[in-house]
């Protein structure tokens, strides 16, 4: 009798279970489930995780090879270029090595503690998120490179987000222009706290900036430590504009981020700032 | 089931690391929708909806999507399109266009509304002038690349 009704109504059966099978599933994560979701998420990752590697690799050595033949051609003006910046740089170096030490003498007299050495790992990107809907990084990092939750990623630009998922071989990470993605910053001329949140169009605006606050344009935006997942002082970018609409209680500013977020191919994931030490900064500001 | 396997595996493969070098303002065409829609061609509506289904799973595990937003709107639109198909002429191209752009929409309109319904709604003006138009838009029109790309082989091979 079931089956005869099953097969008579084969057409709805199968689109009612599949949209309350894929409803149940979303359900689960929006509650935290920890075992099926969670598995399943892996077991689907895991399975197309080794052509996405390959590609990369594959993607990565053409690159190379290229680039070495092109390199080649132009190698001897760049020498001379190099060279030349090597000198600038090793003067620069002197002063700053001189401010170093100083620094070390000045906060030896205030008394206060030297700042965590932070510790990161290397991560290829391997893939970008499947839909327009986020933005997300897949790399090439997992659990078993000691990568977890809540971790920062960097590269040389500056922030750009934190691990938001991890299976064995890879991690995803949630970068800062995504819609529901939000960081504490700080206007370093200013001194100016703020909250940075992303947007569907990839715009990031940071939002209840005092009315009262003047914020110059080009003034430049790190991280605040407020919240303990990012450490303090990452440079995000500079300010391009401020609105301040009339009856508002804060102004808004628009930042033009440090990094290429479409162009990343490498990061650094920060598994190794001690997490308390980043809260209590965050309470001293 | 082979064929549709291995389009799977190639749309993974080439939806998170070719389509970002082809986007246009943040928005990439999106080749889940396009392989269903393409394979759609030759299921019923049960298959269709559960290739749907599977599609939108390793879709969400791609991206940053709770897992089952997008099996729940590439299911839906799954059997829709091959219901609809059942209405159209299928030599026609112009009409099948449209579906696949309406296609779009609807599963940017879907995903828009789970969306919502779970907390993590989003502006509708930003969404659908920063994504579920650009979106439909540039599958539709990737997708009629392939439309007359396929008739105008299907041309030359008979011609020859």
């Amino acid at each position: 009798m079931i089956v005869r009704l099953v097969t008579r109504y084969r057409r709805t059966v199968v689109l009612t279970g599949a949209i309350l099978f894929s409803f149940l599933l979303m359900t689960m994560e929006v509650r935290r489930e920890e075992h099926l979701v969670p598995f399943l998420k892996r077991l689907l990752l895991e399975s197309v995780t080794p052509f996405l590697k390959a590609t990369t690799y594959l993607k990565q050595t053409t690159r190379d090879i290229w680039e070495n033949y092109v390199d080649l051609r132009s190698v001897r003006p760049e020498n001379r270029h190099l060279q030349e910046e090597i000198e600038a740089l090793r003067s620069r170096l002197r002063v700053l090595e001189e401010t170093g030490r100083e620094n070390q003498r000045l906060r030896g007299l205030l008394g206060l503690r030297e700042r965590e050495p932070v510790t990161v790992v290397p991560a290829a990107v391997v893939a970008k998120d499947a839909t327009n809907w986020f933005h997300t990084l897949l790399i090439d990092q997992g659990a078993r490179h000691g990568i977890g939750r809540h971790m920062a990623v960097i590269a040389p630009g500056g922030l750009v987000g934190q691990v938001v998922d991890v299976s064995p071989s890879s991690a995803r990470v949630q970068l800062i222009t995504d819609p529901i993605s939000s960081v504490g910053v700080l206007l370093q001329g200013s001194r100016v706290t703020g909250l940075l949140v992303g947007g569907q169009s990839g715009r990031l605006r940071i939002k209840y900036i005092p009315l009262r606050a003047e914020i110059p344009l080009g003034e430049g935006v790190i991280t605040s430590g407020l919240g303990g997942v990012y450490p303090k002082g990452i440079v995000i970018g500079k300010v391009v504009a401020v609105e301040g609409r009339s009856g508002a209680l804060f102004q808004e500013a628009t930042v033009e981020p440090g990094v290429n977020y479409s162009q990343l191919e490498e990061v650094l994931v920060v598994t190794g700032q001690d997490r308390r030490s980043l809260r209590s900064e965050g309470r001293a500001e | 089931m082979i064929a549709f396997v291995g389009g799977l595996l190639a749309v993974v493969v080439l939806q998170t690391t070719v389509t970002p070098l082809v986007e246009l303002g943040r928005v990439r065409p999106d080749l889940f929708l396009l392989l269903l829609y393409v394979a759609s061609f030759r299921m019923s509506p049960p298959q269709a909806c559960l290739a749907g289904c599977l599609l939108g799973l390793y879709q969400d595990a791609l991206s940053g999507a709770p897992l089952g937003l997008n099996a729940f709107s590439l299911s839906l639109v799954g059997y829709l399109l091959v219901v609809a198909r059942e209405e159209l002429e299928e030599a026609r191209v112009l009409p099948q266009l449209v579906l696949l752009l309406l296609a779009g929409l609807g599963s940017g309109l879907m995903s828009f509304g789970v969306l919502a319904f779970f907390g993590m709604g989003r502006g509708f003006g930003e969404s659908l002038l920063w994504t579920m138009v650009p979106g439909a838009v540039y599958t539709t029109v990737i997708g009629g690349l392939l439309l007359c790309g396929t008739r105008l082989g299907r041309v030359v091979e008979v011609k020859l």
